[in-house]
């Protein structure tokens, strides 16, 4: 069936904001007659055994006409969000010649304004879509050039908040493990005159030691378990700036946070359980 | 048909032996109820788990129907103890999440008795220690006596010929020391050998015969 | 044996019910996890399919989605429409149109340009109106047909009129619009929520762009009858064509699928991750089980159990509270998937019909396969601990 045209859109606009970042000066330096500047990246780069200097032909059509371009370096596109697998190819070239080579002059995907203050952006956007044009702020434009990363952040979120939900549900399990195990231990506790509350404070203690040690450990894990990941995607997509999981300070202290509060909750949750103040039913039920 | 031949248990405690027996040869007769008295750590309860080839001695042997247990792989000597020992512990070891009908059902299972079969010898052995109301009760939901009883009836579920009891009263009251004492001497009356190790001297006192241990050796009989 | 297993699992109800809501949630991950590894895939193969066209031919050594132009679409058409076994082809070409209604407001919309002789072409259905003339298609016309989404969005109907702008070296308003009407509103197949999408002859949108010269199209679609022939009918395209790439339909799906959507590799991370977790539930409940049951472990071992019973008690126990989990977790996972699918629908220009967790036996039975075997590993060690636990040690231990 059809092939989608926006995200077609989308990579050429990627290639035309490659465009913008270009050094004009190295391709100013090209005397018009020899075979103009090109910059390509290290997936055409590995693809073709290309190296700085060589001449590459190129043409929009697959029946030609072929233009040749000399090499002038190795560049990266920016971003690609839509364009992950390692397959893809891109090059980055002066505008000029891409309108001289497709026969589209002064097309162009997008324009890009920087504008005095931000508060004129209503009044400008107005302006601009009275001549059919759309304006979008650098987040807009960025979202949707990177809606997916978005996307997967709701998707990252509902399944964290799962897998947190289902440790908190075990870690209750565990609890209540723990505090009837203790259950005798308690009963003899109090048996020899030790105070409720005193005996509340210790099995807090312990579940808060149990929670700090296992929010630790599963800090250090899950980031090991992400930078491996990151490794894994990394090398899959052959691109080295790509990370599946970012790791942040206000990530590892919601997490101690949380950690900390769960045990405190389990613990005293269990406590309300197993109904210390009664020694004759602890007894009676070990 | 149960004999201990010149046993000896040596056990290690850090650099430190402990010597729990030295040399008891003994041989148990059928239709007798011999108990074996002392103080702690005189070596009872190491003879009766070497009887019941839970544990091996360090030399000498015992002989079980003209075999000798300490030349039987562990899965061997646990077929010995589902078929041929029931053994009866001071802690009953009764699973509490079964029936007392259940608990009794547990070696017949392991056998691969017959649900039908086992059924029918189950209500037997519950009539026989007169635990008929108690069948559907949890072991935490009856008294220590009780409990003894079930255990005794779950040693018996296969009908073995040897019962080795470890402190079976240890937890039980006078009257109810009495009344398991009256069951195992009533057992050998049938038939069996039947090896106490206790230092209850009631209990002791109803078996045909009485061995003193001390410091792991057959002190007087 | 199994019987004795259950019964012990269920004795501590609280900390039973708890582990296997615990165990379910992981569960229902793998469930949703398996369910999106291909999903998005099949659901494309079923669309591609349902239109009946199974060859898609584009430039050779274009990426599918670069928008690639083949020159002289239409000849190429009429000389592939001759090969035997060929039922029909067309050429389809993408563009941006701007367009103007009403009050003159000027909006962007897809525009998909074909030619060829068919009653319905296989990328949309009339939903209202005429479908577009057979000379409509065939020759510049001002007749156009209108995506759903969009007629509703903007209160269009048949009947309506509509300018479009020249889009040749870009848009721009100085150029003069030409006035069209819309014949028919449509549910394009590929259509995303409220896309604004429209078709129309290759040649009306090949003169709006500026192409018309060198005959363009994206892509040509090839129907096969009988669809056994199609080995054969690639072969003689590639042979008589050499510049242009065939693909299949899976083929297809995976050269657009793959580079938009890593979804398989990220299930792949969350699949290993959510067994690990399913695993960690079950061994942590396993060998605090064992721990805690030394002494009747030992009591059944006194009495004659052997080791295998005592490791099969275990064991069992570790597979029920598997099966437990995976009952409540699959019908969990499947709700928890709709959920999910409605988030990546979000995904920019994603159709309607696709889905991307989509159930089916394979993702089922993988499911079912895996938390058997993360089952089975979790309750091997604690229930190999009981098998091994030594009775004397034990025994002792219990009259301490």
């Amino acid at each position: 069936m059809a092939i989608k045209p926006k995200p077609l859109l989308i990579l050429i606009s990627l290639l035309f904001a490659q465009l913008l970042i270009l050094n004009s000066a190295s391709a100013a330096s090209v005397s018009s007659n020899s075979p103009h500047p090109i910059f390509i990246n290290q997936a055409l780069k590995a693809a073709l055994s290309l190296k700085k200097g060589d001449l590459i032909q190129l043409s929009p059509y697959p029946q030609g006409p072929w233009s040749a371009f000399k090499i002038a370096g190795y560049q990266e596109p920016r971003f690609q969000p839509l364009n992950l697998y390692y397959t893809n190819c891109a090059v980055t070239m002066n505008l000029s010649d891409l309108w001289k080579l497709t026969g589209k002059k002064g097309e162009a995907s997008f324009i890009t304004l920087k504008l005095k203050h931000k508060r004129e952006f209503k009044k400008v956007s107005e302006v601009m879509s009275l001549l059919g044009l759309h304006l979008e702020k650098p987040e807009q434009f960025a979202n949707q050039g990177i809606g997916l990363s978005r996307i997967f952040e709701r998707f990252a979120r509902v399944i964290a908040w799962l897998s947190f939900g289902a440790g908190t549900i075990f870690l209750f399990s565990l609890m209540i493990f723990k505090t009837e195990e203790e259950r005798k231990e308690m009963g003899y506790l109090q048996a020899i005159g030790i105070g409720k509350k005193t005996i509340a404070k210790l099995l807090l203690m312990d579940g808060l030691f149990l929670s700090l040690a296992g929010t630790g450990i599963g800090l250090i894990f899950g980031t090991l378990t992400g930078m491996a990941v990151n490794s894994i995607f990394q090398w899959y997509f052959h691109k080295p700036e790509m990370k599946f999981a970012v790791f942040s300070k206000s990530i590892y202290w919601n997490l101690l946070i949380l950690g900390i509060l769960t045990g405190i909750l389990a613990t005293l949750l269990s406590l309300a359980r197993i109904q210390i103040l009664k020694v004759a039913k602890l007894f009676e039920k070990s | 048909m149960l004999q201990a031949l010149d046993l000896h248990k040596t056990y290690f405690m850090g650099k430190e032996e402990i010597h729990a027996l030295k040399g008891i040869t003994f041989s148990f007769e059928t239709e007798t109820m011999s108990a074996f008295v002392g103080p702690s750590g005189s070596g009872k309860s190491s003879l009766l788990h070497l009887l019941a080839g839970i544990d091996l001695p360090t030399k000498g042997e015992v002989h079980l129907n003209g075999k000798t247990l300490s030349g039987l792989s562990e899965a061997e000597r646990t077929r010995v103890r589902l078929r041929q020992i029931g053994l009866v512990f001071q802690r009953f070891f009764l699973l509490p999440y079964l029936t007392a009908e259940e608990n009794i059902e547990l070696p017949l299972l392991e056998a691969g008795v017959k649900r039908q079969e086992r059924k029918k010898r189950t209500r037997e052995l519950l009539n026989l220690f007169e635990l008929e109301n108690r069948a559907n009760h949890r072991p935490w939901q009856i008294s220590g006596g009780e409990k003894q009883r079930i255990a005794i009836a779950r040693a018996l579920a296969n009908n073995p010929p040897i019962i080795l009891a470890d402190e079976p009263t240890g937890e039980l009251d006078e009257a109810n020391t009495k009344r398991i004492g009256t069951i195992l001497k009533n057992l050998a009356k049938e038939g069996k050998i039947v090896v106490l190790a206790t230092h209850n001297l009631e209990l002791a006192q109803q078996a045909n015969q009485v061995i003193l241990l001390r410091d792991g050796k057959i002190e007087k009989k | 044996m199994i019987q004795l297993a259950f019964r012990s699992l269920v004795r501590h109800k609280s900390r039973l019910i708890l582990t296997i809501l615990a165990i379910s949630s992981s569960c229902a991950l793998v469930f949703d996890m398996f369910m999106l590894a291909n999903g998005f895939q099949k659901s494309l193969t079923s669309v591609l399919e349902n239109s009946g066209y199974q060859l898609r031919l584009i430039p050779k050594g274009a990426n599918p989605l670069s928008g690639s132009l083949i020159q002289q679409a239409n000849k190429i058409v009429q000389t592939i429409r001759k090969f035997p076994s060929v039922e029909n082809a067309f050429p389809l070409s993408l563009g941006i149109l701007p367009v103007s209604y009403q009050k003159g407001k000027v909006q962007f919309i897809e525009a998909f340009g074909f030619s060829g002789k068919f009653k319905n072409p296989p990328f949309y259905k009339i939903l209202s109106g005429e479908n577009l003339s057979e000379k409509a298609v065939s020759e510049k016309s001002n007749e156009i047909i209108i995506s759903r989404g969009f007629a509703r969005k903007e209160k269009l109907s048949p009947g309506d009129l509509v300018k479009i702008y020249p889009f040749s070296r870009g848009f721009s308003l100085i150029k003069k619009p030409k006035t069209f009407r819309i014949s028919a509103v449509a549910f394009f197949n590929l259509e995303g929520t409220g896309e604004k999408m429209a078709a129309l002859s290759l040649k009306t949108l090949e003169t709006l762009q500026g192409n018309l010269s060198r005959d363009p199209a994206n892509v040509i679609l090839v129907k096969v009858d009988p669809a056994e022939n199609i080995k054969e009918v690639s072969f003689l395209i590639k042979k008589r064509f050499p510049n242009l790439r065939i693909y299949n339909i899976p083929e297809f799906v995976d050269a657009i699928a793959k580079p938009v959507f890593p979804l398989d590799a990220v299930s792949l991370v969350m699949r290993v991750v959510a067994s690990c977790m399913v695993f960690l539930f079950l061994f942590i409940f396993l060998a605090l089980t064992v721990q805690e049951s030394k002494g009747e472990l030992a009591g059944l071992k006194s009495i004659g159990f052997q080791s295998t019973s005592c490791f099969l008690i275990v064991f069992l126990q570790g597979l029920l509270l598997t099966l437990s989990g995976t009952m409540i977790g699959i019908p969990f996972g499947y709700f928890l998937a709709q959920y999910l699918n409605h988030i990546f629908q979000g995904f920019p220009f994603v159709p309607e019909q696709l889905h991307f967790f989509i159930l089916t036996p394979s993702s089922l039975i993988f499911t079912l396969i895996t938390l058997f075997l993360v089952g089975s590993a979790a309750g091997f060690i604690p229930a190999f601990q009981a098998s091994r636990s030594n009775l004397l040690q034990i025994l002792h231990e219990e009259l301490e």
